[in-house]
Order: structure tokens, then C-alpha cells, then sequence
């Protein structure tokens, strides 16, 4: 479990905050990114096991973003959990059709996302 | 009685018959005369040469002078005397003969006069019989109109075809404007009137569909189709328009109603309203995540550093400020909508607890207490009475009591409505459950509860008790006026801006100008110019042209055209001292080659209708290249009609007709005034017309044509 790296991107900065700690407490290794032009260069330099982003970013979607990080054949990839920044039923149909790997409630539930992060990465709970 | 200019053409003939008659006679004797006979009478003529040319011409001037006396005195008076008769007895009842003092004709003319008095009479006393029992109906019908006229909403009644058969003030004033100083054919009103076509100004489109699936109901008259759709008004108002197909009889509609509302103070509440919910939605959506997810670290993770922990801390006291913002805006603009719902009034509260008084009278007694008559509330009153009279009836069945006192005063920004009574007060949880009774509003949209509608009205509800006695206070905002909305009806005069046409035939609304048309049938637009000089082709021009529509056997005077003209050049002295337009006036008004275009419009298939009509049309003839409009339509001339009607009257003149013909003169020299006047006239002239058999519009023109011009005055 130790060492798995985490890229978390949302423009809100309270919100990566509260995630930074939530994953450090569970002993992963984090980066915050606030656009998604900014997460795609980031996984350039040090490619995650996992992204957590939500769906409404500056510039570039959450969906632009996970659409050209989906999983393909034949290479690693990072798992994939969205967050919903609207919460509407639209919304999570479409992440789905992005390629998300998982896809969480508004306002997600804390416990809920560590959760969904273990069992992508396949730690033990 | 003025002697004609020159002897008529009957007169010569009567003459030559005259003198031919002795010449005859002569000639007779003279070929029956034996030749001693002849022989005697040529010597007689040639011993006395002189007597008998001088016996012969004296002869027969005397004839020709009895014969000139004779048309003088009887024949023409006579003529005349059988056209005013006729007038007596169909235009103009009140019209009565001049012929002079004395003579036979002149007595005759006394005997007639007298005749057509007692005929009037007669006339005015079955007239007052008719009126009176039409009095009823008129009077059924003029509140129909008033009702029509009054509405808050614009009401149009179209034939199948879109032609207008009925409209109101408030619809003219959403989709037309009014006519007056029209300016250019841009503005929609030139377009705008009984008989014209709907659909230049609300697209047949929107609808079609609905008068298209009416047309296939066949039999079922029971039920109207209708639609509803928005468009944009004039002054770009949003507009909800209702239309509804209509029937006479059996077989496909025969035409449509457009109801017009304004939604646009719904509209932008409307917007107001999600505004107001998107804004707050957004701030829920950005503070609650993280608010959340901080709190449930924060919770999750004992030991956290203090520098987490309070950094944690520090993002929920952050997005708690915000969401605490976003819901004092709320609570901000939820007070400004409240004024401005379209079901709030501002009422005085004074008023409402009077109303709320006599509303109760059956169930407890209230005594109103002098209080603050300033106060107003942003209310649907009918509502707030209803909720008062439901918490009067629980206090006397919980209380026992049988009268109540009511007053209001103000508490800093909002109102106290408080109802007192002798007895045991209302437990506060006995008030919160009262709360969620039921109340049953007419003008609700379904059942509300009493605390919803305190909540509507931004209120609250307690009890208090004293020495005195117990109290339940209501506390409402006080509305802060201006912008209170409350359905305002226009106000103005009846009758002023909308028309009404019950008479037109639904079926027979805006026949084609074809020669063969019905003079009653057709529409027209009688006209008047006033021009800077008597000379167009030496540079006078047009500096007011004045119109109003004919449709139906009815001068429209609410759809008229007045335009002033800038003529770019000086007015002749003797033009103003006619008409009373100064340059001043006129200067920088519309030129000729915009407003002929929107004349043109407005007379748009009618037929033109004018006093001396060539005048007007040499002026505007002139101007037609520039202003790139041709007016090619038929002209009819009231000054050549009345000439086909009364050939007899020598003074042709638009004052003399009208005055001839009944037609009240006011407004004279001015294009409007005078094309009013043309206008009445013309229809006075149709009536006439049609006793010589003259009933269609190409019958009307070549009967024109045929009027010679010579010694008609005007």
C-alpha cells in the first residue's frame, strides 16, 4: 500500500486540501493539480495509479481529461474515479461513458472515496 | 334664386320649336293660298316692308322671351326643386327648399317645406320609437364593447383569412401603436385596422397548425380548438397570445380569436426567480463538497497536528460563511419578489381589515381599532382576509370569546397586525399546529395551508397575553412601494383606441377592388392634402396629408393617418391664411419620400376616396419616383359624385355639399378634419347613388367620367 501515488485535480483548492489529507492519512503519495491541462502534464513527469478528479474543470473537463487518459490495451494505466461537481444524473452518465473507472455521488462521501480507491488498486481495505 | 350662368340645352331646343311654329304656319297658308291670294299678300308685304319684318321679329322675340320667362320662372326651379325633393327624402330629412318669396314656384317650394316638416316629424317621432326599443340592445351591446375595450388584455377577432373584424384599445397598443403622426412606413400601425389582414404582424405560422386541425373537426362545433404561443409586441414586450378557432355554423371555422397578454413583468420575474436558484444552487455546489469532506477528515482522523486540524477547520468556518451569504441573498431577493408577484397587490391594510371585518361579520364580531392608515402590504388580499378569517374562527372556538378587536401599527420595517380579545389567550403550540390547516382561496391554484400563506407573505404568527387581555400578533414587511404591481385596466376614455364591429359579416370581411364590387362592400381611405401653393408642377408641395379608413358603411376615426410634411421650402401666404400651417410647423418633420410610403401603406387595398381628388393627386403624382411608390388604385372624387347625383347644384364646393347633404362640419382645413368630412360625405354619396342605380365601384367611376366640367365650382 505504501508509495501508491495519487493525482488529485480540482480547481477548488478547499477541496484538494481536505483530499490531500484524507489520502495522506491513508498513507499515499499525493499530488494536487487545479486544471486539467495542468493533471495531463503532471502525469507526464510521474504517472499515478490512480486519478481523482471532478468533473468541471478550468479550460479542460474533467471528461477531455479522463477520455485521454482512459485505459488502452497493451498499456498501463491509471485508474479513473470521478466526482461529480454538479451532481446532476446527466452528469454521471457521462463520466460513465468516458471511460471512468468508477464514478462517485455529490457530495461525495469521504469514506466512500478511499473506499472506491482501495478496491480499484486492489489494497486491502 | 340665383339665375343659371346660361340658357341650357333644353331651353334651345324648346326655343327653336317655338319659333318654328308661326314659320310653319306661314309656310302652310301660303302653299293652301290661292295665287290671288298669294299675289294680294306679296304686294301687302312689299307696300309695307318694314311693318312686316318689324310685326314678325316682334312676334317672335315675344315668344322666345315667354318661352326664356317660362324656364326661368318654372322649368329649371323645377329641375332643382326635383333633386332637393329627392334629398328631403333620403339623405337630408332636415334639408328644405329656397326658392325665393314670391312666385308659383316659390309658393310651391312653401307647400314642400311644409310637407317635409310634417314628413320629418313623422320621421323623428318613429325615429324616437325605434331608438327606444333599440335602446336595450345598444346598451347590452356598448357593456359588451366596455368590457371588450376594458380588459387588461388584447382581444382580436379575425375572419379564416386573417382579416380583423373586432379589436380592442389594449390590442392596438401591443402590436400597432396608435396611428397618429405614423412618421414612416416602418411603424406597424399604417398596417394596423378593421378589415386588414393579422398576419404581417403575428405570423400565421404560430398557429396554423391549430386552425389547419379546426378546419378537419367538420361537424363538432362543441369544442374550439386553441393554442397558446409567445411572440414579441411592438415596443418588444413579451406577448402570450391564445388562439381560438371560431364558428358560426356548421362546416370549417370562419375565423379566429387572438388573446394577447403581456408576460414580460412575469417573464422577468420569472428570471429574477432562477436567477436567484441558480446562484444559490452553485454556491451549495462548490461549498458543500469540500465542506463536507473537511468536516469528515476532521472527524475521521484523531490524530491529526494541530496545524491540519486547524487548517481543516479554518475551510469549514469558509464555506460555511459562504453558503450563510448565499442564503441572506436569498432571503433578500425572496422579499423583492414578493412585491413584485404578479398575484401581489399593494393594498392598504386599513382596507384589508375593513374587508376582513364584513368577511367575518357571520361568525365573530370585530371592532376595528384606529391604527396607522399609511401602512401598506404587498399582498394577495384575497388570501390574507381568508387567512384572518380563519384564525378569527379558532381563537372563538378555542378562546369561547365572541368579538375581537383589530388594529395595525408599524414595527420598524414591518407591519403589526394584532387581534385582541377579553379571555384566555392561545397556547403557543395550539397556534404552531393551526399552522397547517387548510385554507381554501378562490383565486389559489389549489388548497394552501394558513402557514404557507404567512410564509408567501414573508409573516409570522405568536400569541402574547397581559393584564389586559390575550393578543395574536401578525407580523408582515411593509411593501416599500414603487414597486408594487397590480393589474392596472388602461384607464383612459371607452371608445377611444379599439374598434368594434359587430355588423361586419364574418364571412365578408376585405373584398377585392374589382370593378364589379359592391360600393357598400368595399373599404376605402378618404384623403386630404394641404400644400404649401395651388402649383405642383411649379414647385409647391405637400405639407400635411390626413386619411382615416371607411370600412363597412363607417367612417373609422380611430384609424386615421396624420402627417406633417418638412416641404423644404417657404408656405404662400395665401396657403396659410387657408389652412393655418406655418413653416415653423413643419420644419423638420418627416419628408414627402418617407411619409408617402406609409400612406401608401396605410390605403393599402382600398379605394382612394377625395374632394376634387386630381388636385391632391398631381402633388403626390409628382413625388411618387422619389418616394418609389406608385399609387395605382381607383380614386374616387366626392366633387364628381355629387355632380352625378345633383347636376342641378351649381356650387360643388366640399363645405356645401356637406352642409347639403347633413354632414356636421369640424375640423375644416386641416387634412385630417377635411378627410373626415370626405369621408362622411362619400357615404351619404353612396346612398344616392344607389337610387340612380349606381351600386358598383366601376359604375361609380364611369358615371364620373361622364360628369362634364363645366360650371362647377369648388
Amino acid at each position: 500500500m505504501v508509495g501508491r501515488r495519487v493525482l488529485l485535480v480540482d480547481s477548488q483548492a478547499n477541496m484538494t486540501f481536505a483530499l490531500e489529507l484524507l489520502f495522506a492519512q491513508h498513507g499515499f503519495k499525493r499530488r494536487v493539480s487545479r486544471t486539467g491541462e495542468q493533471a495531463l502534464a503532471m502525469r507526464q513527469e510521474v504517472p499515478p495509479d490512480c486519478v481523482v478528479l471532478a468533473t468541471e474543470l478550468p479550460f479542460r473537463s474533467g471528461f477531455e481529461v479522463c477520455e485521454i487518459l482512459r485505459p488502452r490495451p497493451g498499456s498501463s494505466h491509471a485508474m479513473m474515479i470521478m466526482f461529480p461537481s454538479t451532481g446532476t444524473e446527466a452528469e454521471c452518465v457521462t463520466a460513465a461513458s468516458f471511460g471512468a473507472d468508477a464514478r462517485l455521488f455529490w457530495p461525495i462521501l469521504t469514506a466512500e472515496l478511499i473506499r472506491t480507491a482501495h478496491t480499484l488498486l486492489e489494497l486491502p481495505a | 334664386m340665383s339665375t343659371p350662368s346660361r340658357p341650357s340645352k333644353d331651353f334651345l331646343i324648346a326655343l327653336g320649336a317655338l319659333l318654328a311654329a308661326p314659320v310653319a304656319a306661314a309656310a302652310l297658308i301660303w302653299l293652301q293660298s290661292t295665287p290671288q291670294e298669294r299675289e294680294a299678300c306679296t304686294l301687302l308685304i312689299q307696300s309695307h316692308p318694314s311693318s312686316v319684318v318689324t310685326t314678325g321679329a316682334v312676334l317672335l322675340a315675344s315668344l322666345a322671351f315667354a318661352l326664356r320667362w317660362a324656364f326661368v320662372r318654372y322649368i329649371e326651379p323645377m329641375r332643382k326643386l326635383v333633386e332637393e325633393v329627392e334629398l328631403i327624402g333620403t339623405a337630408n330629412p332636415g334639408y328644405r327648399l329656397n326658392l325665393g318669396e314670391k312666385g308659383d314656384v316659390a309658393h310651391l317650394g312653401k307647400v314642400i317645406n311644409a310637407a317635409a316638416e310634417r314628413l320629418e316629424q313623422a320621421q323623428a317621432t318613429l325615429d324616437a320609437k325605434i331608438r327606444e326599443a333599440n335602446a336595450i340592445f345598444e346598451k347590452e351591446r356598448n357593456s359588451l364593447a366596455a368590457l371588450i375595450e376594458q380588459l387588461s388584455e388584447g382581444v382580436i377577432l379575425c375572419a379564416s383569412e386573417g382579416q380583423i373584424l373586432l379589436y380592442n384599445r389594449r390590442a392596438r397598443d401591443l402590436l400597432a401603436g396608435p396611428s397618429e403622426n405614423a412618421g414612416t412606413d416602418a411603424n406597424a400601425s399604417v398596417r394596423f385596422g378593421l378589415g386588414r389582414s393579422i398576419f404581417p404582424l403575428v405570423d400565421r405560422q404560430l398557429f396554423q397548425e391549430t386552425l389547419d386541425a379546426a378546419a378537419l373537426d367538420g361537424q363538432d362545433l362543441s369544442t374550439p380548438r386553441t393554442t397558446k404561443f409567445l411572440m414579441r409586441a411592438r415596443a418588444g414586450e413579451i406577448l402570450e397570445v391564445r388562439a381560438s378557432t371560431v364558428r358560426e355554423q356548421k362546416g370549417p371555422p370562419a375565423g379566429f380569436v387572438l388573446l394577447l397578454s403581456d408576460i414580460t413583468g412575469r417573464v422577468a420575474r420569472d428570471d429574477q426567480q432562477h436567477a436567484v436558484i441558480s446562484s444559490l444552487r452553485e454556491e451549495l455546489r462548490r461549498s458543500l463538497p469540500p465542506l463536507k469532506a473537511a468536516a469528515e477528515t476532521l472527524n475521521a482522523f484523531s490524530a491529526l497536528d494541530s496545524e491540519s486540524q486547524n487548517r481543516l477547520r479554518s475551510v469549514i468556518q469558509q464555506e460555511t460563511m459562504a453558503i450563510a451569504e448565499a442564503y441572506a441573498k436569498i432571503l433578500k431577493t425572496d422579499q423583492d419578489l414578493r412585491d413584485g408577484h404578479w398575484r401581489f397587490e399593494r393594498v392598504s391594510v386599513s382596507v384589508l381589515l375593513s374587508l376582513f371585518k364584513r368577511r367575518a361579520e357571520q361568525t365573530i364580531e370585530v371592532e376595528l381599532l384606529a391604527g396607522d392608515s399609511e401602512l401598506n402590504l404587498a399582498a394577495d388580499s384575497q388570501e390574507l382576509i381568508e387567512v384572518f378569517t380563519h384564525l378569527a374562527r379558532a381563537i372563538k372556538d378555542e378562546s369561547g370569546i365572541t368579538a375581537l378587536r383589530a388594529t395595525c401599527s408599524r414595527k420598524d420595517s414591518f407591519i403589526a397586525i394584532d387581534f385582541e380579545w377579553t379571555g384566555p389567550a392561545v397556547p403557543q403550540g395550539v397556534l404552531s399546529a393551526w399552522e397547517s390547516h387548510p385554507i381554501e382561496v378562490p383565486s389559489s391554484w389549489g388548497p394552501t395551508t394558513l402557514g404557507e400563506v404567512l410564509k408567501r407573505h414573508g409573516g409570522s404568527a405568536w400569541v402574547e397575553a397581559d393584564e389586559r387581555g390575550s393578543h395574536l400578533r401578525l407580523l408582515f414587511p411593509e411593501s416599500r412601494g414603487g414597486q408594487a404591481h397590480s393589474i392596472k385596466p388602461p384607464g383612459r376614455e371607452l371608445g377611444g383606441g379599439g374598434s368594434f364591429d359587430f355588423a361586419l359579416p364574418i364571412s365578408n370581411a376585405g373584398t377585392t377592388l374589382r370593378e364589379d364590387a359592391r360600393l357598400t362592400d368595399l373599404a376605402y381611405t378618404a384623403f386630404d392634402t394641404e400644400t404649401t401653393g395651388l402649383n405642383p408642377t411649379g414647385g409647391d408641395q405637400i405639407i400635411s396629408v390626413g386619411a382615416v379608413r371607411i370600412v363597412n358603411g363607417r367612417v373609422l376615426k380611430e384609424e386615421s393617418f396624420n402627417q406633417l410634411v418638412d416641404p423644404l421650402r417657404s408656405i404662400t401666404r395665401e396657403a396659410t391664411s387657408i389652412h393655418g400651417i406655418e413653416h415653423h410647423m413643419v420644419a423638420g418633420k418627416p419628408r414627402i419620400e418617407s411619409v408617402l410610403p406609409a400612406f401608401h401603406s396605410f390605403a393599402s387595398g382600398t379605394v382612394l376616396v377625395a374632394h376634387n381628388g386630381d388636385f391632391d393627386m398631381r402633388f403626390i403624382q409628382m413625388k411618387e419616383q422619389a418616394a418609389g411608390v406608385q399609387f395605382e388604385g381607383p380614386l374616387l372624387d366626392t366633387l364628381l359624385l355629387s355632380a352625378v347625383v345633383h347636376p342641378n347644384q351649381e356650387d360643388q364646393s366640399l363645405e356645401e355639399i356637406a352642409r347639403r347633404l347633413g354632414v356636421p362640419l369640424s375640423g375644416r382645413h386641416t387634412a385630417l378634419g377635411d378627410a373626415i368630412i370626405t369621408g362622411e360625405v362619400f357615404l351619404k354619396l353612396v346612398g344616392l347613388l344607389k337610387e340612380r342605380g349606381i351600386v358598383t365601384l366601376g359604375g361609380a367611376i364611369s358615371a364620373s367620367k361622364r360628369v362634364p366640367f363645366s360650371g362647377i365650382r369648388y
